[in-house]
């Protein structure tokens, strides 16, 4: 059952949140998760994600917390900016990093909880990997979609190789449909998105090979990612990252962290439960790719959070982490297809 | 701020709601407000806040709440159609005149979707219903339900490459199937509502005054655009205009 936290920041805003637990006299684990606000959805997250993921703590005696901050969602404050991207760029950059730790300092004070699971979908996970690097109370990243880009700056963000593929494929697609004629010859097309993918896929024909494609300078990088990803890593501390199949975060996760920071991030790779989410978009908006989700926080749970958790009875999620649904579940073998599929 | 944040029943299922109240003392009006369906509801969520917000300093009571199905209440979205949403409005109603019980009734606030459940809500109240604003309703529930087929099929092709056809989500509406989009699952019964949803008929019904304000007096802050939306002033405006009216 949920139960309202009010809790107050460190300006003095109320951040209104919602805190899930365990039923009574089940038992408890000695961590909390916390999902954060990802952009403006609010703490339900898009078509309530974090509601729909909440069962796989929970049956773990993990209590979650679902946190609005300040400016979003029931939450008093405002934002500084009213642009989107300003709003996307200044959570990568670390905005919502206060009112986080002011969450976890509710968990420690009100319910004696001194490790977390910190994360969420797309900039809640950025904000999480910010949080992580001064704060040892954040035992563990837990991310869906994680965005590796800067947005909003005067430098557009470079697509990626992957990205640029699948508008040449839509474009192509598109060659036999009247109306898309009609759109190109209107001048409503995006011609620069046009000519980069159709530019990109001659390129990559003559130099024979991907690599030469991906190696592309990446503008409008994040580079706090890469850096406290490692951070996380490096303290011992594990990070589970999945990402929809569909999702342009993904091609980029691997095109512009996987990819070039592979050696950095080979010792770490027991701790670092990397998965891709068949046929599943950003949001994991069908059933199929929030049940994949579901069994891979459990099984993640159970293999890396063994000593803070409450296995369940029924021993469910076992068999999710090397499922036949899942395309890659290593960081090594997440490599390897990204580099295949280019 | 006097906000205060609590889950309500229905029977056996809570509500999440938020009560905004005057900075002091008792209220001179109040209002429920209805938000809109699914991620329309969360790109508006902050233009209510920032409206019940508005109303609250000028001493008026508002009672925002999730819907069942939605945001934080009970039962899943494709649980819920348009017979709970208005038992819902009508349940938030009564929980909002047990709290101001100096007050005669109430106003609606609807916004798209939302203005539905509020109209038939408002009929069924009767006299305790001292009025609805209508924020850009829904005219037809089927063109809606078409536009909302068409812009997730768009933005899926847009943004994977792939998405399947509207027509044949439309195919699987018709054999009983329920369909998920956007992450949001469409029930048959849910499915029927829409489509049976006609605004004008709906105001047939409506005994109370009406004020029914175009969504083309702003931008349209209920959909995915690259400005966050925090405030919609002409539409909380002319609301806060027509209530002093009315409430005079």
């Amino acid at each position: 059952m949920s139960t309202i936290v009010s809790l107050r920041n460190r300006e003095g805003h109320a951040l209104h949140c919602m805190l899930d637990e365990p039923p009574p006299g089940e038992p408890r684990a000695a961590v909390a998760a916390v999902l954060l606000c990802p952009g403006i959805k609010t703490r339900v997250g898009p078509h309530r994600l974090y509601r729909k993921l909440s069962g796989a703590f929970l049956s773990r005696g993990i209590p979650v917390m679902r946190v609005d901050f300040r400016g979003i969602g029931d939450s008093e404050g405002d934002w500084p900016g009213e642009s989107l991207a300003d709003i996307y760029r200044l959570t990568a950059a670390g905005h919502c990093v206060d009112d986080t730790r002011s969450a976890l300092d509710w968990l420690e004070s009100r319910l004696g909880i001194r490790r977390c699971i910190v994360g969420g979908l797309c900039g809640a996970a950025n904000t999480a990997l910010h949080v992580a690097r001064e704060d040892t109370r954040v035992a563990a990243l837990y991310s869906i979609g994680l965005s590796t880009r800067l947005h909003g700056g005067d430098e557009k963000p470079a697509m990626s190789a992957g990205e640029l593929r699948s508008h040449r494929m839509v474009y192509l697609r598109k060659l036999g449909q009247p109306a898309s004629w009609l759109r190109l010859l209107s001048l409503k097309s995006d011609y620069g998105l046009l000519w980069r993918s159709l530019a990109q896929g001659f390129m990559a024909k003559k130099a024979g090979a991907p690599a030469a494609v991906a190696e592309a300078p990446a503008a409008g990088l994040n580079p706090d990612v890469a850096a406290s990803l490692l951070a996380l890593l490096g303290t011992g501390r594990p990070a589970l990252l999945l990402f929809g199949e569909r999702d342009p975060s993904r091609r980029d996760f691997e095109e512009k962290i996987l990819q070039p920071w592979a050696p950095e991030l080979e010792p770490h790779k027991a701790q670092l439960r990397y998965s891709v989410i068949p046929a599943s978009n950003h949001i994991l908006g069908q059933p199929a790719a929030l049940q994949a989700a579901n069994r891979l926080t459990e099984a993640w749970l159970d293999e890396q959070l063994t000593r803070w958790i409450v296995r369940p009875e029924r021993g469910a999620g076992a068999e999710g982490l090397h499922s036949d649904a899942l395309e890659c579940s290593s960081v090594n073998e997440a490599i390897q297809c990204s580099t295949n599929e280019s | 701020m006097n906000e205060t944040p609590f889950f309500f029943t229905l029977g056996t299922h809570r509500l999440f709601a938020m009560l905004h109240g005057p900075p002091s003392g008792a209220a001179r009006c109040a209002v429920v407000m209805c938000g809109a369906l699914a991620e329309e509801k969360l790109w508006s969520h902050r233009v209510y806040v920032s409206a019940a917000r508005d109303l609250a300093q000028d001493g008026i009571a508002v009672l925002r709440f999730d819907f069942r199905g939605e945001g934080d209440s009970d039962l899943e979205f494709e649980e819920a159609g348009i017979a709970t949403r208005t038992d819902d409005t009508l349940r938030a109603a009564e929980v909002l005149l047990e709290h101001e019980p100096q007050l005669r009734g109430c106003f609606f606030i609807g916004h798209r979707f939302g203005c539905a459940p509020a109209a038939i809500a408002a009929a069924r109240l009767g006299s305790r219903a001292l009025g609805l604003v209508a924020w850009d309703p829904i005219a037809s529930g089927c063109t809606y339900l078409m536009q909302w087929l068409r812009s997730v099929v768009a933005n899926e092709l847009a943004q994977t490459g792939a998405a399947p056809t509207r027509a044949s989500m439309l195919k699987r509406l018709d054999a009983g199937e329920t369909i998920t989009v956007d992450g949001y699952g469409i029930s048959p019964q849910f499915y029927r509502d829409l489509m049976g949803l006609e605004w004008q008929r709906l105001l047939e019904v409506v005994q109370c005054p009406v004020l029914a304000i175009d969504g083309t007096n702003e931008p349209p802050f209920w959909r995915e655009s690259k400005r966050f939306h925090s405030r919609a002033p002409v539409m909380s405006g002319r609301t806060m205009q027509w209530l002093e009216e009315q409430a005079a």
